[in-house]
């Protein structure tokens, strides 16, 4: 007995780590789910807070924050006994994940934490004990302090903010500080270097830091978060910078485009609402760019200061957890280039206006040369490319931009599209397919299909991360692509709820009629683009995800729907082949005749009841 | 003693592990009588083209099936398997290439096709922007029997439908069954993904309640037995039928038309009737791609009989290793199964079949004409059955004791509907006819959903089921 408790406990554990793994964004749909799922197996409530805290602990960074929301979301909706389990370690998973994840998320977390503080209304009491909260409060307070500290270190060795001139003073030393940072960052708590700038490219959760990892500590302040007006203020810098490129070279064909499509950038940034990692992903696309042109005008050797407003070199662009395990990869690329040591432009810049003679000036540039020359051989070198193109994953917006050139702004708006970032065309699987596959080696054709290329599989798998534990079906990483995947795994839900609820025996139903079937494009598919692209997760019939809301105001709708009361003895007598229950004949004043509601006639003269023949999907 | 991690080992002495390397596939037989219970421990492992989970536990049971990995997986099974292998000689990696061609022709229709546009973004039409219409690869898989045709057919379709696409596929060989049963040819919309544990159906057709995956909705007309040869006119007229239904809906559904359609056909390929055939599919499809499976002779006919239509690509592949050669037994025993799993489903997800009892005069049963005519026309060249085909097709059935066991079809037609129209009509759904009482003029008949017998029109074929 006591084994088989213990068994069906470690069951239930499994099963909830395992549906953990699919909380990798802040999904309500999930969240809410495991929720209800934590409520409904009180019983199993150790065990479920365990698998969460487990999970904490062990999820990539990225992935941290929607957890941290999902035990937020059962202290709160369920309470105890979950308050209780999850207080006892709160302040090691708290603290733990705040050590390993970026500011933004720990910006959230702060939020988060202060909610915990809030009187909950039935008890008057705060949702953890005072200690717990008092603990975390202190060790968060430590570390904003510990932040700012570094963060005034840095602002000596580094401009505050990309607008601004470095003073020149400290300009000399500025590479010092920034090469030798992971040494000075010894200085903050152990716990709190973000697992840590050492350059540890071999641990993934380096990933979504090493892109901020430079100026993750001076950015702590809201102010230098990237913001719409920093990206519309760093793009029409570009534009100057590209217009002046055209000034100096007026045959640029690609200086052109690159101008067009920055202008298009700029009408979308400033015109759209986007959200914070989005514009980060434009921003690490932008500051691939600015390094390019700060590259080109530091060969023109007129170094303006007013242009040295360009941003440090973003690492590469890992904005997406998803793509977390790829980072191994791209060791080799980026080995060479130690992290800090390639030191921003703004620096070497602001040397200039030092007065530097330029010789000195191109010695000085050193530092900065294994970066620069890497990225025109890795665009270069074909062979390099073609070995890379079989690298799972390489098929990242932000790859593809480089791969194709890295500095053609026309290829950054189409990765952004292609992320799904800007809705301006087709939505990303078709713009993926077309990178990859209009290549003009892939044809219809024995010499291709004969010779195995297993490159392109990535297509079948690495470009759909997102993946539904369910059944196996995949998805794109795109905003699109979730809210289908939202609307799936709901659809999912609703369906065991009512094969758990639903006693009643199933029949095979009959086949559609020629017409039926050809209309029936709605029914098959299981998420309505038209809903998606609303932004609604409404959708199809007949098994689809649909609803609930939308089934029942569809349900509701059929059910008003009536035909006047058959005349024939034979068919007055026959029930609703579903059913099986005969119809009722009523006075509709509005029709003056008998009528039966709720029904429904197919082209074949049946009778249905409406609301059967919808749940049939016969409607 | 409860320790944990001990005491199972005993319990489940009969799971075994498996684990592939990347590129290869272990291939399995399940009989008819056993279930063997499947799970993918890790890495990534698919079915004909369609990803199995993580995790959850799959059930086969009568399947010849194999599990194919492109970067390796571990493999967990549970019960008895008839025979099992594992093998690095796949054709996988050329029948993706042959979907990644194809993906490559569905993307730059997507990119033409204005209607498909709008209705993917949810934009608003440009006033004054022509609107353009593109469609996708139709594309004609050809080859011997036991060349993989069908499981090549399935692969290209669950890719396509991976990549978010809604291809129809076509199934055009009565002995198979796309979401029917024997006897027919049927199409269905794959807009997502297939039911593993129902793959010789390609998944299963929609029941009255829900189930674990989207059911798929086909359209099904019935021919009556195996083999086309039996009554080529009667046939072609089906086909006919069908082509115009994925027509018309390919005019209707702008994703289906960008997506494109996969037809398996027969392995008729005799250069008199199979090549006649293959002709009629092409033009009633207007089939655009030819992919011969395993055959280069086919192949070679193929490329010299299409040369001269610049829009016809024909191409070939290998046949998979995997492909098991099965008798008649096998063929009528999986028949047998697949129309008990129509009325009665799975043991794990059961349906409710009911009887129903009527009288012999409500009854109309058709039947295919067979006529010496049909079996001479085949032999005629190209075009010479035009003069015959004024001929009814079917003829009406008497009702008596001949019935019995029969499957029969339920047409979309009424007893006072012409021949020409009962014979183009499409099937609602099957019944099994228990018991004919000649005497007493009663019919007793197995029904798949609890109603009265409809009054409309059966059909009747080579096809009998015995409880």
């Amino acid at each position: 007995m006591v084994t088989s408790l213990q068994e069906e406990l470690e069951d239930i554990r499994q099963e909830y780590a395992t549906s953990l793994e699919e909380l990798t964004f802040n999904s309500k749909p999930i969240i809410s789910n495991l929720t209800i799922i934590a409520q409904e197996n009180m019983q199993a409530a150790e065990v479920i807070a365990r698998a969460i805290e487990d999970h904490i602990g062990k999820c990539a960074p990225g992935h941290k924050l929607p957890v941290l929301y999902l035990l937020d979301s059962i202290c709160k909706n369920v309470g105890s006994p979950y308050t209780t389990l999850f207080g006892r370690n709160l302040y090691r998973t708290f603290t733990g994940a705040y050590t390993l994840v970026n500011d933004s998320i720990r910006k959230k977390m702060h939020e988060l934490f202060k909610t915990w503080k809030q009187p909950v209304p039935s008890t008057g009491q705060p949702l953890f004990a005072h200690e717990t909260l008092r603990r975390i409060e202190s060790y968060l307070t430590k570390a904003m302090s510990a932040v700012l500290e570094i963060q005034q270190q840095h602002q000596q060795a580094r401009p505050p903010s990309f607008r601004s001139t470095p003073p020149l003073g400290q300009t000399g030393p500025g590479q010092e500080p920034s090469r030798s940072y992971p040494a000075s960052s010894a200085s903050v708590p152990a716990s709190m270097a973000p697992s840590t700038s050492a350059g540890g490219y071999d641990s993934y959760f380096q990933a979504p830091d090493t892109g901020s990892g430079y100026k993750s500590y001076a950015e702590v302040k809201p102010a230098s978060a990237i913001t719409k007006a920093s990206l519309t203020a760093d793009l029409s810098m570009l534009i100057e910078l590209t217009r002046e490129k055209i000034e100096d070279h007026p045959a640029d064909v690609d200086a052109a485009t690159q101008l067009s499509a920055l202008t298009q950038l700029y009408q979308i940034v400033s015109t759209s609402e986007l959200s914070g990692s989005q514009l980060q992903t434009i921003k690490t696309e932008l500051d691939v760019l600015a390094n390019d042109l700060g590259r080109y005008k530091s060969n023109k050797r007129k170094a303006h200061p007013d242009h040295s407003i360009l941003s440090p070199p973003s690492k590469r662009a890992w904005n997406s957890p998803q793509l977390d395990q790829q980072v191994p990869v791209w060791t080799p690329p980026v080995a060479t280039q130690p992290v800090y040591a390639s030191t921003p432009p703004p620096a070497v810049n602001s040397l200039s206006i030092a007065g530097l003679q330029p010789d000195l000036l191109a010695q000085l540039l050193i530092p900065q040369m294994p970066q620069q020359q890497q990225q025109p051989q890795y665009v270069n070198n074909s062979a390099l490319t073609a070995a890379l193109a079989g690298i799972p994953g390489l098929v990242l917006p932000v790859q593809q931009s480089r791969q194709v050139s890295a500095n053609d702004a026309a290829a950054l708006l189409a990765s952004l599209m292609s992320a799904g970032l800007i809705n301006t065309g087709l939505s990303k699987p078709e713009n993926k397919m077309l990178e990859k596959l209009m290549g003009s080696d892939v044809e219809l054709s024995n010499k291709f299909i004969q010779k195995p290329r297993s490159d392109l599989v990535v297509l079948l798998y690495d470009s759909l991360p997102l993946l539904c534990s369910t059944c196996g079906r995949r998805f794109a990483d795109t905003e699109r692509d979730r809210k289908v995947r939202d609307a799936h795994l709901d659809w999912h839900f609703r369906v065991n709820k009512r094969l758990r609820d639903d006693s009643r025996g199933q029949s095979r139903s009959w086949y559609l009629g020629e017409e039926a079937w050809i209309q029936s494009a709605d029914a098959d598919a299981d998420v309505n683009p038209d809903d998606i692209n609303d932004g609604k997760d409404k959708a199809g019939t007949d098994g689809g995800d649909v609803n609930n809301a939308e089934l029942a105001k569809k349900m509701q709708e059929v059910s008003q729907r009536y035909i006047s009361t058959p005349k024939d003895a034979a068919v007055v007598n026959t029930p609703c082949p579903i059913c099986m229950e005969k119809f009722k004949s009523v006075w509709n004043e509005k029709a003056e005749d008998w009528v039966w509601m709720n029904a429904v006639q197919n082209s074949n003269g049946k009778i249905y009841h409406g609301t059967c023949a919808l749940e049939c999907g016969l409607i | 003693m409860d320790l944990p991690g001990f005491g199972h080992e005993s319990k489940n002495s009969n799971i075994n592990t498996i684990s592939l390397s990347a590129e290869s596939e272990w291939r399995f037989e399940v009989g008819a009588d056993a279930t063997v219970n499947i799970k993918i421990l890790e890495g990534n492992a698919e079915i004909f083209g369609t990803e199995l989970a993580l995790g959850p536990t799959y059930h086969f049971t009568a399947a010849k099936l194999s599990i194919y990995t492109w970067r390796g997986c571990q493999i967990e099974w549970e019960g008895e398997l008839l025979a099992e292998y594992i093998s690095d000689e796949s054709a996988m990696p050329m029948y993706a290439n042959l979907h990644f061609a194809l993906e490559k022709l569905r993307a730059q229709a997507a990119g033409t096709d204005t209607q498909y546009i709008r209705k993917e973004t949810g934009a608003t039409a440009t006033p004054g922007q022509p609107e353009t219409e593109a469609e996708g690869p139709k594309v004609l898989i050809i080859g011997p029997r036991f060349s993989g045709k069908t499981s090549l057919a399935k692969i290209l379709t669950a890719y396509a439908s991976k990549m978010g696409r809604s291809p129809i596929a076509v199934s055009l060989d009565p002995k198979e069954s796309l979401l029917s049963l024997p006897g027919t040819v049927s199409a269905a919309s794959f807009a997502t993904m297939m039911d593993v544990e129902e793959m010789e159906t390609w998944g299963s057709s929609a029941t009255t309640g829900p189930m674990h995956i989207p059911p798929k909705n086909p359209i099904v007309y019935y021919f009556g037995s195996d083999s086309p040869t039996d009554n080529i006119p009667f046939y072609k007229a089906v086909m006919n039928r069908l082509s115009l239904a994925v027509s018309s809906r390919i005019a209707v559904d702008p994703k289906a038309r960008i997506s494109g359609t996969i037809i398996d056909a027969t392995g008729i390929l005799d250069p008199k009737v199979g090549y006649d055939l293959i002709d009629t599919i092409a033009a009633d499809f207007s089939v655009n791609v030819i992919v011969t499976v395993g055959n280069e002779r086919l192949y070679n006919d193929l490329l010299k009989r299409y040369q001269s239509r610049k829009d016809m690509n024909v191409v070939k592949v290998q046949r998979s290793g995997g492909v098991v050669e099965t008798d008649a037994t096998y063929l009528r025993s999986m028949q047998q199964r697949l129309f008990k799993q129509y009325f009665y489903g799975k043991p794990a997800s059961p349906l409710s079949a009911f009887t129903v009892t009527t009288d012999i005069s409500a009854f109309t049963v058709y039947k295919r004409a067979e006529q010496a005519r049909l079996v001479s026309s085949s032999v005629l060249p190209i075009g010479s059955e035009v003069t015959s085909a004024k001929e009814s097709l079917l003829t009406k059935t008497v009702v008596s004791a001949i019935l019995q066991n029969s499957i029969l079809a339920l047409l979309y037609a009424n007893p006072n509907d012409t021949e020409d129209d009962i014979a183009e009509s499409s099937v609602m759904g099957f019944v099994h006819v228990l018991d004919v009482d000649e005497t007493k003029k009663k019919l007793k008949v197995l029904m798949p959903i609890k109603s009265r017998l409809p009054a409309q029109v059966y059909l009747m074929g080579n096809y009998h089921y015995m409880e």
